[in-house]
């Protein structure tokens, strides 16, 4: 049980602005992330051990109990599926929507729709709510492309400010969802180390409450 | 393709030596502990009709289940996902009693898809289960004997937590929720995603007090306490409270049974348990990434089959269980019968079947010239007129 807790940080945006979130409520990585080559960090105060690697991969080390906690997108947990693991708690950072998006003032075919996005099983899920027959066509990045080369008649992203959808001539159609950091939990870890988990949650949530104050929007 | 076709679907394994005699004791010792608790051993079919293997089960169960045409019947067949529904089905049936019914089973199921991942898609399910006692003493017995099973595979500390499927249909039901959103509420409540179930509150009819109730569920999870806290905040839910009494009760009635360990409560585990209806519980072990062994009651499954009948017990999958202590294997060899003269050949050949039937292992040669197999540590070594056992150290030359 003194075993450090094992947390899988997804790269990039979300562990910049989590990073702040995690000293503050008492866990620092041994070395300084940024600039450093390692993938895998021990904290200073020996509680916990800071795993990075890509978002996508965070559920899959989760929910197989190779991490005990994870930080990643609610996109990422979407696609995902929600087997394995527990949903605590919502950061509030990192703040997107995923949404559909086609050239502006494109007319869309009345039949089947043909749809690029690597959030697959967001928009089969999605257009079968709408009841619409779609084609879903995975691709890896740069979406924006698929409809100017007539790969695609929509595309289905992540959208932040919505300024590469407009350098583009691209423009957001539908909210599928609101997207923000969450953290996640293996469901045995959260049962064996419960008291220690539960502390760390605690934590972050005062955390999180402080940093958010009132101009957090929701 | 062709030189890849010795390779087996993903999710599939077979179990080798040392490891497959290591998991057929422990499937043995784990059917002898069920038996010396006076539970009958059954061995249900690896297939069955569809309709009758899915009966009263969730959905989950349906989408685990392989499934084929019956050539004989036209009808469709299922293969086995899960044994507890078979079971269930050869208690209304086949061994019809209105006295209490100890049944238990070790087999392999079929999974069509893997329960998580790096899960076999074909486990070997060892359960117990009893019928037609409604009392929390038979939750309690199936509890333990589920702890004495998981200490004959060495874990002998498991985590122990009890639920009660009970407390969320309590909720749902005095707060009129309709079926989907229900089933909403129950789909963020399996990942304790407060978020989601604030997401989902909010677009409902429900008002403040049931909104309260559901954001809270998630929270009830942890030691003894829990279940006060849980007392007081679903004040006026009758259902909910019997759930809750019916959980004290059955904490006693477990340490009454020699378990003194802290149990844990979580009253919005609803994983896993498709046909269950009441008390629920689990166990959870350092390095398993989940439950290594659940159950709980499903007394409605009974009725399915046209006999309600109560019923308790769990299972567990033997394959993920480490294999526990195994015996150092000690072997005789044996030289080959050929090449002696007659009266040695006889002698020889009646000692070994002695020697085996004694219990020892014997392995004879093949060739006058074969190396001794690796765990023999003694030999058959003709001296003074006679086939002596002489100690044989291991890599040693053959014996002369």
């Amino acid at each position: 049980m003194t075993e450090p807790l094992t947390i899988a940080l997804n790269r990039g945006r979300i562990l910049d602005e989590f990073l702040p979130l995690l000293a503050a409520s008492g866990i620092e990585p041994d070395e300084p992330m940024a600039g450093s080559r390692r993938l895998i960090f021990d904290s200073k105060c020996g509680r916990a051990r800071l795993v990075v690697m890509r978002g996508a991969d965070v559920p899959t080390y989760v929910a197989y109990g190779a991490a005990d906690i994870g930080v990643t997108g609610k996109d990422t947990l979407l696609e995902y599926g929600g087997a394995g693991f527990y949903e605590r708690m919502d950061l509030g950072i990192a703040r997107c929507r995923i949404v559909s998006a086609a050239p502006i003032g494109a007319v869309l075919p009345s039949g089947r729709l043909r749809i690029a996005t690597k959030f697959v099983n967001v928009a089969k899920r999605y257009y079968a709510e709408q009841g619409r027959q779609v084609e879903v066509i995975r691709l890896s990045g740069a979406m924006e492309i698929a409809p100017l080369m007539g790969l695609a008649d929509l595309i289905v992203d992540i959208v932040d400010t919505g300024n590469t959808l407009r350098a583009n001539g691209l423009e957001a159609l539908d909210t599928i969802a609101h997207i923000s950091t969450r953290v996640i939990i293996n469901r045995a870890s959260l049962k064996m180390r419960f008291a220690e988990i539960e502390a760390l949650l605690d934590n972050l949530r005062t955390v999180v409450d402080d940093s958010a104050g009132p101009g957090g929007e929701r | 393709m062709k030189e890849h076709n010795w390779r087996l679907p993903d999710g599939v394994e077979e179990v080798l030596p040392p490891g497959a005699r290591a998991l057929e004791l422990l499937r043995r010792r784990v059917l002898d502990l069920f038996d010396a608790w006076g539970y009958e051993y059954v061995v249900p079919p690896m297939i069955e009709y569809l309709d009758a293997l899915l009966v009263g089960s969730g959905s989950d169960l349906e989408l685990q289940t392989f499934r084929m045409v019956d050539q004989l019947s036209g009808r469709m067949l299922g293969i086995r996902a899960d044994m507890t529904s078979q079971a269930a089905r050869i208690d209304a049936h086949s061994l019809r009693t209105d006295a209490t019914q100890r049944l238990c089973y070790a087999g392999t199921v079929v999974h069509a898809n893997p329960q998580g991942i790096l899960e076999s898609r074909v486990p070997l399910m060892a359960g117990a289960e009893i019928y037609g006692a409604a009392g929390l003493d038979a939750d309690a017995e199936v509890i333990v004997l589920m702890i004495e099973a998981l200490r004959l595979a060495g874990i002998e500390h498991p985590v122990i937590e009890l639920g009660h499927v009970g407390i969320f249909r309590a909720i749902a039901a005095d707060a009129g929720c309709e079926p989907a959103l229900e089933s909403a509420l129950f789909e963020a409540l399996q990942r304790k995603s407060q978020p989601d179930l604030e997401d989902q509150l909010n677009d409902s009819h429900l008002d403040d007090r049931h909104r309260e109730l559901f954001t809270a569920l998630p929270d009830l999870l942890g030691s003894i306490g829990v279940l006060a806290r849980a007392r007081k905040l679903l004040r006026g839910l009758s259902e909910a409270q019997r759930a809750i009494d019916e959980l004290e009760q059955l904490a006693g009635a477990i340490k009454d049974r020699g378990i003194d360990q802290e149990l844990r409560y979580d009253l919005c585990e609803l994983t896993g348990y498709g046909y269950h209806a009441g008390i629920v519980f689990a166990a959870y072990s350092a390095d398993f990434g989940r439950a290594i062994a659940r159950g709980g009651r499903y007394d409605a499954i009974g009725e399915a089959f046209g006999r309600a009948r109560p019923a308790t017990g769990f299972d567990l999958d033997l394959r993920r269980l480490p294999a526990g202590p195994t015996r150092a294997r000690h072997a005789v060899w044996a030289p080959a019968l050929d090449g002696h003269p007659d009266g040695q050949r006889s002698a020889l050949w009646q000692t070994m079947t002695q020697l085996r039937a004694e219990g020892e292992r014997v392995i004879g040669a093949l060739a006058a010239n074969e190396t001794a197999a690796d765990d023999c540590d003694r030999e058959l070594v003709w001296r003074d007129g006679k086939w002596r056992l002489e100690g044989l150290s291991p890599g040693a030359d053959d014996g002369t």
